[in-house]
């Protein structure tokens, strides 16, 4: 499994040097970051380093319903660099016309950058997978593969598909969706796919729930038996569980608007926030702790270090306050090393046991902590996971080995 | 059906049939060779009935019956596929044969025989890999050859596909008569009623509103239960043919199949694997990348 750099506001040379570093594979781009000029600089400067890196641009289609409000953050994607992108009513996206007119926009702009894979746009499924932002979404999905062979351009296609996790609920809905998605034809390549949510905050409770978790892995299984790639943004610390079940990449950011997806992002801003804290990803713990903690839990003697060459980035001489950009670096590296300690290519049954295992030796290892840990650096995520694999073996009509 | 017709019967009614000989009846209906202008033809004739069972209308019977047939052809005509059997010179049409009514036409004769009977020949033991790769390309280009048009082929079973002696077409598949359009509207009167072979049929066939989500899948489920046959002589579920048909019924919803390898271990595992995995219960699970498959099956021909 390859992990990505979600790409998001001030990237300096993140991306390039993580590259260089071997930490990521590639990133996808956010165009509300980054001018065209940047972006075309940082794609030409990625295939550069690593002709065969990965070098996605998320179109950020499904933003373009906040076109009309004014205080909508959307950064460069509200000026002049990126044409194909305009204020959509779901009304007008209800003719097949305009989805045409729109993927045919996107598409033109995306090939002439120095891409590995293009993604088409698509709307995101807020509420229902019976709704009309359903059908607008399966259209848009139906028409990829067709109107970006129209550029005779041989790199592959790949059409989004964001799905909130109120939309995921009906199971029946949601076993019929995805069957909607295995027989469509023509096919694209493969699907990035996003899991959205209401608010970035909520991510604790309404991504990390085994219903959800599982079904998002039944649909990267699915989808990934049928053939196609799957590329799952915004997937951090539960990357490994898509990979398991068939994702080709993961992707994670800097700040946490870059580790969930939401379009919170885009809308107005609603309170101000402050600058979080740096926090280590310990795998031991399979979770992102404070650098405070991390001082003093290796203090107490708890091994939670992950013993590979990253840590150099939080110095402990320094109370492992991490030092610029090192705790961007200390992520990807470790969650590069977590999926490929956990996850090898077509073995379902050793992923979901190396899995398995790897969440009860962390929640075994929080309970020797005693330590009150701030709520964001607890256990609390790791049972929902745990859970979710059961439950997406008898959704996969797999057997659990766990 | 009533009493067979004649060959004398036949001729009179329907002239130029060279070299006439019966060779088989179905369900519906009764197969006979003739000459036709480029080689062997199958005449097929059905009987239109001039009574129903009780509760049901003559008329729309009849009406179902020729709809039917008259889909059957126009997805023939419509769907070119190496593997589906082509329509011959007698084009539908009614005809009077001893006082009783027909429906008639044609299509090629096909050398060879019924898949079933090559299973059920006491001296086979189980296809080569080769040969349910090459049941199972002919198959998914059939499928994929029909769902082009909008149609689900609904009874693919050992019975409807003939193994033949022709290299180039090794198995052809038969029998559209109760294919499904999901473009055309549904000609079944009693929509309560399901159209298959039982044993053959993908759970999702059995959802009291199945029109609403059936697609090629379901077709794909059943070329699977039939490669899984012509490998072990048994069905994927039901070990036999005796359960009462509520538990047989459950058993087909509920219990996974049988992993084909555990009966065939000198079948290549990843071949094993294609096949179990089109009996997974839910369709989206069954593969619906049929051009890679049919690539991943050729390195078994």
């Amino acid at each position: 499994m390859k992990m990505l750099a979600q790409h998001g506001a001030l990237c300096g040379d993140k991306i390039t040097d993580a590259l260089e570093l071997g930490y990521v594979d590639g990133a996808i781009f956010s165009p509300r970051d980054i001018s065209v000029r940047k972006l075309e600089e940082q794609l030409n400067k990625l295939a550069e380093v690593k002709p065969e890196s990965e070098r996605l641009v998320d179109p950020q289609f499904y933003a373009s319903g906040l076109v009309d409000d004014d205080s909508s953050r959307l950064g460069f994607l509200a000026g002049d660099d990126y044409p194909y992108f305009e204020m959509r009513r779901l009304a007008q996206l209800e003719t097949e016309a305009q989805i045409q007119e729109d993927l045919t926009n996107t598409l033109q702009f995306q090939q002439r950058l120095n891409i590995s894979t293009a993604i088409a746009p698509n709307i995101v499924i807020r509420r229902s997978l019976s709704s009309a932002e359903s059908v607008i979404a399966k259209n848009f999905i139906r028409n990829t593969a067709a109107s970006w062979a129209n550029f005779n351009d041989v790199r592959p296609i790949f059409a989004t598909l964001s799905i909130s996790v109120e939309a995921l609920m009906d199971l029946d809905e949601f076993l019929s969706f995805v069957n909607d998605l295995t027989v469509i034809t023509p096919r694209p390549h493969g699907f990035y796919l996003l899991v959205s949510l209401s608010k970035v905050e909520d991510a604790r409770y309404a991504l990390m729930d085994p219903r959800v978790i599982s079904r998002v892995m039944f649909l990267v299984h699915a989808l990934s038996i049928n053939g196609y790639e799957v590329v799952v943004g915004y997937s951090d610390l539960l990357s490994p569980l898509y990979g398991a079940v068939g994702a080709r990449a993961g992707a994670s950011g800097w700040w946490s608007n870059t580790r969930v997806f939401s379009l919170e992002r885009f809308e107005p801003e609603k309170h101000s926030s402050s600058r979080p804290i740096p926090r280590y990803l310990s795998l031991p713990l399979w979770n992102r702790i404070k650098f405070g903690e991390l001082a003093q839990l290796v203090t107490l003697g708890h091994p939670v270090l992950n013993q590979i060459e990253s840590d150099r980035y939080f110095d402990s001489s320094q109370g492992f306050a991490p030092i610029t950009n090192g705790e961007t670096f200390q992520g990807w590296s470790a969650l590069k090393e977590l999926t490929k300690y956990l996850v090898a290519d077509n073995d379902l049954q050793g992923n979901l046991t190396r899995i398995s295992a790897q969440i009860k030796t962390a929640q075994n290892f929080y309970r020797t902590i005693n330590v009150r840990l701030d709520p964001k650096s607890s256990s609390e995520h790791l049972e929902p996971m745990l859970q979710s694999l059961p439950q997406f073996a008898t959704l996969a009509e797999e057997d659990f080995p766990g | 059906m009533s009493a067979q017709p004649t060959l004398e019967e036949i001729h009179a009614a329907i002239p130029g049939l060279g070299n006439l000989e019966y060779k088989d009846r179905g369900t519906f209906k009764l197969v006979y060779r003739f000459a036709g202008s480029n080689g062997p033809q199958a005449l097929k004739l059905i009987e239109v009935p001039t009574s129903v069972g009780p509760g049901q209308d003559l008329e729309s019977y009849v009406a179902e019956l020729t709809g039917r047939v008259r889909r059957e052809l126009d997805a023939l005509k419509k769907c070119v596929g190496a593997a589906l059997v082509r329509l011959g010179d007698i084009q539908l049409a009614e005809y009077s044969i001893a006082g009783r009514r027909y429906i008639a036409y044609s299509e090629e004769f096909l050398d060879g025989q019924s898949l079933i009977r090559v299973i059920q020949d006491a001296n086979f033991g189980g296809a080569t890999a080769s040969q349910l790769a090459q049941l199972i390309i002919a198959g998914m280009g059939t499928i994929e050859a029909l769902w082009h048009h909008g149609y689900i082929h609904r009874d693919i079973k050992p019975e409807n596909v003939i193994a033949t002696n022709d290299a180039l077409r090794p198995y052809v598949f038969l029998d559209l008569g109760v294919a499904y359009s999901v473009i055309e509207p549904s000609l079944t009167t009693n929509k309560a009623e399901k159209w298959g072979t039982f044993p053959y049929m993908a759970p999702e066939v059995f959802h009291p509103t199945f029109r609403q989500f059936i697609d090629y899948k379901s077709d794909i489920y059943s070329l699977g239960v039939t490669a899984f046959i012509f490998a072990s002589r048994r069905h994927p579920i039901l070990e036999h043919a005796n359960y009462e048909q509520g538990v047989a019924l459950s058993m087909i919803l509920m219990k996974k199949a049988l992993p084909l390898v555990s009966l065939r271990s000198n079948l290549p595992l990843p071949l094993c694997r294609i096949i179990d995995g089109m009996l997974f219960k839910k369709q989206a699970l069954r593969r619906g990348d049929i051009a890679n498959m049919t690539a991943e099956l050729k390195g078994y021909l």
